[in-house]
């Protein structure tokens, strides 16, 4: 085969041109450390490199994220645990105060203490982070969250929360908005509330009471009415007439009020007991009411004042008239032409509901359990006939509101007889609403952990994936160093040696010879 | 003696051409395209004599370039690829270059802007993070219009490269056929007799015209060849020349059309152009300008529409409904230079829905009946119908908007997208205006005894927002016997009003609702156990600065799929850096096999037509030796005249 002179040189050029280009692409893949300088090297890995370098880069901005998050949650713990300290420390002043060394004298002094601490739950929820933004202001955040108007406090902001991204689709909220916290709490057990009346005069102090069965509550408001649970029971009050000499007559007086009168061979049944009772209750302050067979009287308003039931017998009598169904215990035959009763402390009670209808009745004893509607409470001590206990549905009850009723309670004047039970029934409910409170607190304080604990986990997973998408990134389009200088000494020798052979071969021609 | 004499003179003046022949080849052993020449010698023709025919010296028959017609053409053929391969490899690699670099491509300026919005919903309220994100912002922008200019200006210069090859081309042919003209002058013969060197000369410039451009040649009897481009357009006939001319292109001027000049009259042969270094900047402009234009364009056409979409349902911090943030580019439509003049109707174009975008052009024509609109990157017919249907019909996210007066053969070219990149800005520079917070919020009566919540899924529309100018707030009353009695559920006051079915007994865990038209936008759920009477309210966020919910929905534009073909932002960036890096691969690979092709061919032609030194040096030596023995004969013819005169004397 012919090769021309020309030709020799070309290809021995060409050879050394590549290799030279091939070594100098190897130094640059050295000195830049890239396996691909160019998408063209490997445009699959190229483009796999930019897709790995957003994931990079949006993972430490999760983790940036992660990192605000957990301060705003740490600052939230901490003012949420100042919360529950403050109001734990409320609560042993309450049950301090509650006691009964105490006195209308100390128990101010107690208040004072309270009246700080309101100062400082007002400026825990008031709170505010690095940026001066309003951790429990909601979205409103440059608002004041909450502020003292002419003694009653007022939420300004809403109920916003603030998420932040901690990962490719995990959102956490960094927050809670302070009407969560320190607003919308269900005074109470939760469910109902009770209450006593201002009115009442004896001694009864409810329980807050429990939901025995769900399914059986309805929400609606109850009274239990403290009365007498009265010896009339099943039929009627009556003469029987078993003789000639019809003139023996039963007058029934309430408080000294004629209620009803009736002749030989009359007979009332209860519910015209009732009525005839009822129709006099302007008169007598006593009302009667009905239930299970059992007549109870109780003052219509709450009432010290016994109630005094009356029972004459007049007129001419037989020795075989029997007067049934009477109040009075010893109201028998012609020798007890009358008989007074008086109705010191309550023995019964009956429970009423907003229509008036009553649910439940009984009789009382002290503390003994008094369950309707599915709940189940009780009242302790002597109530007074006529002493009413209301319960309620539970409503939302401020924090604020809950300390400021403590305060008011503590600072009433105990001197007047009566209100030490209207201080313990006013401390009790105090401190349930301080319980669901604290009960409040802690469950955001647990959610807030427990949002912590999540970011935590995801920083993990968020370190994770970073570790595993770096070591990919390096993988795709870092240089195999070793591979490299290898590669490049190897390119070296092969550059020397055409260099060495091209000019051995040019110096090889005929004319030295001629 | 004289027969002697005139023998050896035939045979020295033989000798002496030869070596000629042979310095020639020697001097001209490095001149590109040179083929070597060969002297061939022939007998005289015999004197007659008594004894028979007495041979009378040697003659030059002739002296050729040895030549081989096949390999010859193999080597043009391979010139006319390789040139296009590499031309368009140094081309694409500098678009590659300029997609790769980590600090000049899109997915930075995309990932910091992003980022930034992170920063915001992280920090709603901040005025100086509200700041970074319109500086990202601009950043963003800026870095699409440095690409698209980038992109754009290797487009300019690919078109004066058409301009000057065209030029170059010209020259070239105009030069072959002088050529012509010489060779058929010179040849004699009856084309026995061929002018050696200008064959060759004219070899090189068919090949340097190849280099430009891919051509066939027909070598005619009175030696002269003719050369044509594309599909037979005659650029060089016998001794005339056609011009190629850069003509303004069909859809604008801007995009250059490569035309042939046949008298007064110019053909487009635009599309039957291949090979060379003009094929190469053709099919560059065609495969990685235009889809890398259009490509940036889809993408930073989606990011601003999706944005200010996104920002329009979300709240600012002075309590106004966004405003849009980016100005986006319009949908480009060029008319054809061929429309019939007069009447032709007006056509404009609309986004409607970039999501759908591609990242092709599209064409509508007219028959005189119909329309039709092509997608012309897959050449798929989208649409045919009537100017009435036309209209209304929503095409790869655009609509067109078609007036009358079509004349039958008008053609348009539809560019949604072209210009996105380049056309992108920013509308505002006031920080307070991002809206990072939604437009409603939600509140719980402090006096319900239920413990029922309701919060609010993003806002699809902002038709009746703010509430406020829209019936006011809308308050969820519940109510046991809404519905009929013993059917519960919720009356709505404000906003649409009327009732909503929800049993607290059932659907205690969560219900999700949907307003009535026309507040369809706002939507809800509303879970836990309501009471007879609890109220929820949904009503405007005003003074809702630290709200970072809006924020949120825009950071997470980023990863969502929101352009088509499954694509985020950056996967339809990634897929453009893709295609240009697996062009430029191909067509560096495809230059290495060309590169082995040519340099085959060219052996090949150089193992017949090339100058071999050493051979040359042996030829010197043999006709020397031949040359010396001649003037021996020449001595010795003397010598035997001079002995006869020696012995007469």
């Amino acid at each position: 085969m012919r090769i021309s002179t020309h030709q020799i040189q070309a290809a021995a050029i060409s050879a050394i041109v590549n290799q030279q280009a091939d070594l100098s692409r190897t130094q640059q893949q050295l000195s830049s450390g890239r396996r691909i300088l160019s998408p063209s090297d490997d445009p699959v890995d190229a483009t796999r490199a930019l897709g790995i370098s957003q994931s990079i880069s949006a993972t430490q901005q999760f983790q940036t994220n992660s990192g605000l998050a957990e301060g705003r949650l740490q600052l939230e713990e901490s003012a949420l645990e100042g919360a529950g300290n403050l109001l734990q420390r409320v609560r042993e002043l309450t049950i301090q105060a509650n006691n009964d060394s105490q006195n209308g004298t100390t128990r101010p002094l107690i208040a004072l203490e309270i009246r700080q601490r309101l100062d400082e739950l007002l400026s825990l929820s008031n709170t505010r982070d690095a940026n001066g933004e309003y951790i429990f202001s909601g979205f409103q955040s440059l608002t004041q969250a909450f502020s003292q108007t002419s003694g009653s406090f007022i939420y300004n902001g809403d109920e916003g929360q603030r998420f932040l991204q901690t990962g490719p689709s995990r959102q956490v909220s960094t927050g809670n908005a302070g009407s969560e916290v320190f607003q919308l709490i269900k005074n109470g057990n939760g469910t109902f509330t009770v209450n006593d009346n201002t009115l009442n005069t004896g001694s009864g102090i409810i329980d807050p009471g429990s939901v025995t069965d769900v399914s059986a509550y309805t929400v609606d408001t109850f009274q239990i009415v403290l009365g007498e649970q009265t010896n009339v029971t099943g039929g009627a009050i009556g003469i029987t007439d078993t003789g000639t000499n019809d003139t023996l007559q039963y007058e029934l007086r309430v408080n000294g009020t004629l209620v009803y009168t009736a002749n030989e061979g009359d007979s009332r049944t209860l519910a015209q007991i009732e009525a005839d009772i009822d129709a006099q209750s302007g008169t007598t302050n006593v009302e009667a009411f009905i239930d299970g067979g059992q007549l109870y009287l109780a003052n219509v308003t709450p009432s010290a004042t016994p109630i005094t039931i009356n029972e004459t017998l007049t007129g001419a009598t037989e020795d075989t008239d029997v007067v049934t169904g009477f109040f009075g215990a010893s109201l028998t035959g012609l020798s007890q032409p009358s008989v007074s009763t008086v109705y010191n402390d309550a023995t019964g009670y009956v429970v009423l509901d907003s229509a008036n209808a009553i649910v439940s009745s009984g009789a009382y004893s002290d503390g003994g359990n008094i369950a309707f509607n599915g709940i189940q409470t009780n009242v302790s001590g002597t109530p007074s006939n006529g002493d009413r206990f209301t319960v309620a549905p539970s409503t939302n009850q401020a924090l604020f509101s809950t300390l400021q009723n403590l305060i008011g309670a503590l600072e009433a004047d105990p001197a007047i007889a009566g209100n030490e039970t209207e201080f313990h029934n006013a401390i009790n409910r105090v401190l349930v609403d301080l319980d669901q409170g604290l009960t409040n607190i802690i469950d955001i304080r647990a959610n807030v952990g427990a949002r912590l604990n999540s970011i935590e986990d995801q920083n993990g997973l968020n370190d994770e994936s970073l570790l595993q998408l770096q070591t990919t990134l390096s993988d795709i389009q870092d240089l195999d160093y070793a591979e490299a200088i290898s590669r490049l000494e190897s390119q070296r020798i092969g550059l020397e040696a055409a260099q060495q052979s091209f000019v051995r071969i040019q110096g090889l021609s005929l004319f030295n010879f001629l | 003696m004289p027969d002697i004499l005139n023998i050896a003179s035939s045979a020295l003046l033989s000798y002496q051409r030869a070596l000629a022949t042979t310095g020639h080849n020697i001097s001209n052993a490095n001149v590109e395209g040179y083929s070597r020449q060969r002297t061939e010698f022939t007998a005289r023709p015999p004197q007659f004599s008594g004894a028979g025919f007495i041979g009378s010296g040697v003659s030059i028959e002739s002296i050729s370039r040895v030549y081989d017609q096949f390999r010859v053409e193999q080597v043009r053929t391979n010139t006319a690829s390789f040139s296009q391969v590499d031309q368009f490899a140094s081309l694409a690699a500098q678009v590659d270059n300029i997609l790769a670099d980590p600090n000049a491509g899109l997915s930075p300026a995309l990932q910091s802007f992003f980022n930034s919005l992170q920063d915001l919903s992280d920090d709603p309220t901040s005025t100086p993070v509200r700041q970074i994100v319109l500086s990202e912002a601009e950043g963003l922008v800026q870095r699409f219009s440095t690409l698209d200019e980038r992109l754009r200006s290797l487009g300019n210069d690919a078109e004066r490269d058409i301009t000057n090859i065209v030029a170059d081309i010209n020259n070239i042919s105009t030069s072959i056929a002088n050529i012509n003209q010489d060779i058929i002058l010179s040849t004699r013969n009856n084309g026995q007799e061929l002018p050696n060197d200008l064959l060759d000369e004219r070899d090189r410039l068919v090949l340097q015209l190849s280099e430009l451009v891919s051509t066939n040649t027909i070598t005619q009897t009175d030696g002269s060849l003719n050369v044509f481009v594309g599909s037979g357009q005659a650029l060089v006939v016998g001794t005339t020349a056609s011009q190629l001319v850069a003509i303004p292109g069909e859809f604008g001027a801007a995009r250059q059309d490569i035309a042939i000049q046949l008298g007064a009259t110019q053909s487009n042969i635009t599309t039957f152009i291949s090979g060379g270094r003009l094929g190469a900047t053709l099919d560059f402009r065609s495969q990685i300008i235009d889809p890398g234009l259009n490509t940036l364009g889809r993408v930073a056409t989606g990011l601003g529409a999706l944005f200010n979409a996104q920002q329009n349902l979300g709240l600012d911090q002075q309590d106004a409904l966004g405003v849009n943030l980016f100005a986006l580019g319009p949908v480009n439509v060029a008319e054809s230079t061929n429309n019939a003049v007069g009447g032709t109707p007006t056509v404009t174009g609309a986004l409607v829905n970039v999501s759908s975008l591609t990242n092709s052009d599209y064409r509508l024509d007219f028959d005189g009946a119909n329309y039709s609109v092509r997608r012309l990157n897959d050449d798929v017919t989208l649409f045919t119908g009537n100017l009435a249907t036309l209209n209304a019909t929503v095409i790869d996210g655009f609509q067109l908007t078609v007036g009358a007066g079509a004349a039958a053969g008008d053609s348009f070219t539809i560019q949604p997208t072209s210009t996105g990149a380049r056309d992108l800005d920013l509308l505002f520079n006031d920080p307070s205006r991002l809206a990072a917070a939604a437009p409603l919020r939600t509140a719980t009566t402090l006096a319900n005894t239920g413990d029922g919540e309701i919060s609010l899924l993003p806002v699809n529309n902002v038709t009746q927002i703010p509430l406020s100018a829209n019936g006011g707030d809308i308050i969820l009353t519940f109510d046991p016997d809404a519905l009929g009695v013993g059917v519960p559920g919720f009356t709505v006051t404000g906003g649409p009003g009327g009732t909503l079915a929800y049993d607290p007994a059932t659907e205690s865990t969560g219900k999700t609702f949907t307003l009535g038209a026309p507040f369809d936008g706002i939507s809800f759920t509303v879970e836990g156990v309501t009471d007879n009477g609890d109220a929820l309210t949904i009503t405007d966020n005003i003074n809702g600065v630290g709200d970072n919910r809006n924020a949120l929905l825009l950071a997470g534009l980023e990863s969502a799929i929101t352009l088509s073909g499954n694509n985020t932002f950056q996967s339809a960036y990634g897929e453009l850096v893709a295609d240009v890096g697996i062009r430029t691969q191909q067509s560096f690979l495809t230059r290495d096999a060309q590169q082995v092709l040519l340099d085959q061919s060219i052996e090949s032609r150089e193992e017949i037509s090339g100058v071999n030194l050493d051979e040359e040096a042996a030829d010197l030596v043999r006709l020397q030796q031949a040359f010396q023995a001649a003037a021996q004969v020449i001595s010795i013819a003397d010598q035997l005249f001079q002995e006869i005169l020696q012995a007469v004397r």
